[in-house]
């Protein structure tokens, strides 16, 4: 497998990906890291690298969350990255935008949440079904509720 | 199923909107929605759902860093990986190489001292009989050293290349400890202190234990963001560029210096 075309053909989706579930620009950075770190200590075939890596990348997300040490939270930053210079409005509302999205996605069980940033990144139902360990079946009527709740949670006043 | 008393399914809507529906279930679909108002009009809101979840999130992406396969590599290598420490494999192949050869030496030179303890007044006794004495009082193989010098357990320094971060936390300090931060060239983020161990990750150099006065850290000035800390006292951080001081410090030639005292506070 030629590491590095994989790297440079899966490394921003993952990052996306990654960043969107934790919300954490800078976490997702490391998470991300990882993960194609991980891939440097396995053998995997190259027709599933990319279901194999985003399945570590949320492996990681869920325990690198559970355990994180005190220390580390010192370490966690907020949810920006550079920013074209933007008036005070602009700026606001764009933070706000982010807040409601965060909000939204936060309303979602974990699994549903992981399911729809799956599907934005063309998943196919039966490789959403094998990363979250449901029926391939199931996908459809958990995604059509998943985006039921997400859009409930983004209009809501609340929060 | 009876296209026109039957509603589609949720899970069915959802599988046609993403195309995951072909052949005849697709096709039994497609001829219930032209027929049954209800279920378009459910296929609209999820459509106008599923177009709102795709707007919204990019308005939380942010750019990706420009990490490359290169540092990836590194991390993995300062970590010992099997694939991104080739060099660090070689080189313990030949240290296990060395050790084998000098334990066979070992075992040649016991065998003839064995031998010559057989054969009164052989020459070759008194000369084995010298070599065992100079052996014992000095042993010339590594192997004997390893064995008689206790671990180096005293690190001096640690590099890595950072990207879009850089952070460094020193933990459980010794008392009266300088930090000394210099501006650097490049993308290589270097510590150098007397600690009793150093733990790396992506971006980040924990210096566990300084038993040294002084940490120097090699600060890259291109990195954007960065945090150096000691325990739960922040000294720098620097976002998008920009660099706050959390501790009061002197400016030295070429960075700047915090003295710290016993549980991290400032004299």
């Amino acid at each position: 497998m030629d590491f590095e075309a994989v790297f440079d053909r899966h490394h921003p989706a993952v990052f996306r990906y990654l960043q969107r579930l934790t919300g954490d620009p800078d976490r997702a950075d490391e998470l991300a890291q990882e993960t194609f770190v991980r891939l440097l200590d396995h053998r995997v075939d190259p027709e599933k690298v990319r279901s194999w890596l985003f399945t570590v990348a949320t492996n990681l997300a869920r325990d690198r969350g559970r355990t994180r040490s005190r220390r580390r939270e010192l370490l966690e930053g907020e949810e920006t990255g550079p920013e074209p210079v933007a008036t005070p409005h602009e700026a606001l509302e764009r933070s706000e935008a982010r807040r409601r999205v965060r909000r939204a996605l936060d309303a979602l069980k974990p699994r549903d949440r992981r399911m729809l940033l799956m599907r934005e990144e063309g998943f196919s139902y039966a490789e959403i079904a094998a990363a979250v360990d449901v029926a391939d079946t199931s996908v459809g009527a958990l995604l059509a509720r998943a985006l039921d709740r997400f859009e409930e949670a983004y209009r809501s006043r609340d929060g | 199923m009876d296209d026109r008393r039957e509603h589609v399914s949720e899970g069915r809507l959802m599988a046609h909107l993403d195309g995951e529906l072909a052949g005849e279930p697709g096709a039994r679909v497609v001829a219930h929605l032209r027929r049954c108002d209800g279920c378009r009009e459910r296929l609209r809101e999820l459509r106008r759902a599923s177009e709102l979840v795709g707007r919204s999130l990019e308005a939380i992406d942010v750019p990706p860093p420009e990490t490359g396969p290169g540092e990836i590599r590194e991390a993995a290598a300062s970590r010992g990986s099997r694939a991104g420490g080739a060099s660090a494999a070689r080189s313990d192949r030949w240290t296990t190489a060395r050790r084998s050869l000098l334990k066979a030496a070992v075992l040649v030179v016991a065998v003839g001292t064995a031998a010559a303890a057989v054969v009164p007044g052989s020459p070759l006794r008194e000369w084995v009989a010298g070599a065992v004495g100079s052996w014992s009082s000095g042993p010339p193989s590594d192997t004997a050293a390893t064995a008689a010098a206790p671990p180096d357990t005293t690190r001096e320094s640690v590099s890595i290349v950072v990207d879009r971060r850089a952070v460094v936390q020193i933990v459980e300090p010794a008392p009266d400890l300088t930090v000394r931060i210099r501006s650097a060239e490049g993308s290589r983020l270097a510590v150098t202190a007397r600690a009793e161990r150093f733990e790396t990750g992506p971006g980040s150099v924990e210096v566990v234990s300084p038993t040294g006065a002084e940490v120097v850290i090699d600060l890259p000035r291109g990195v954007p963001s960065a945090r150096i800390s000691v325990e739960d006292r922040l000294l720098l951080e620097r976002e998008r560029g920009r660099q706050t001081l959390h501790a009061p410090a002197d400016t030295t030639d070429g960075g700047l210096r915090f003295r710290l005292r016993t549980s991290g506070q400032q004299p």
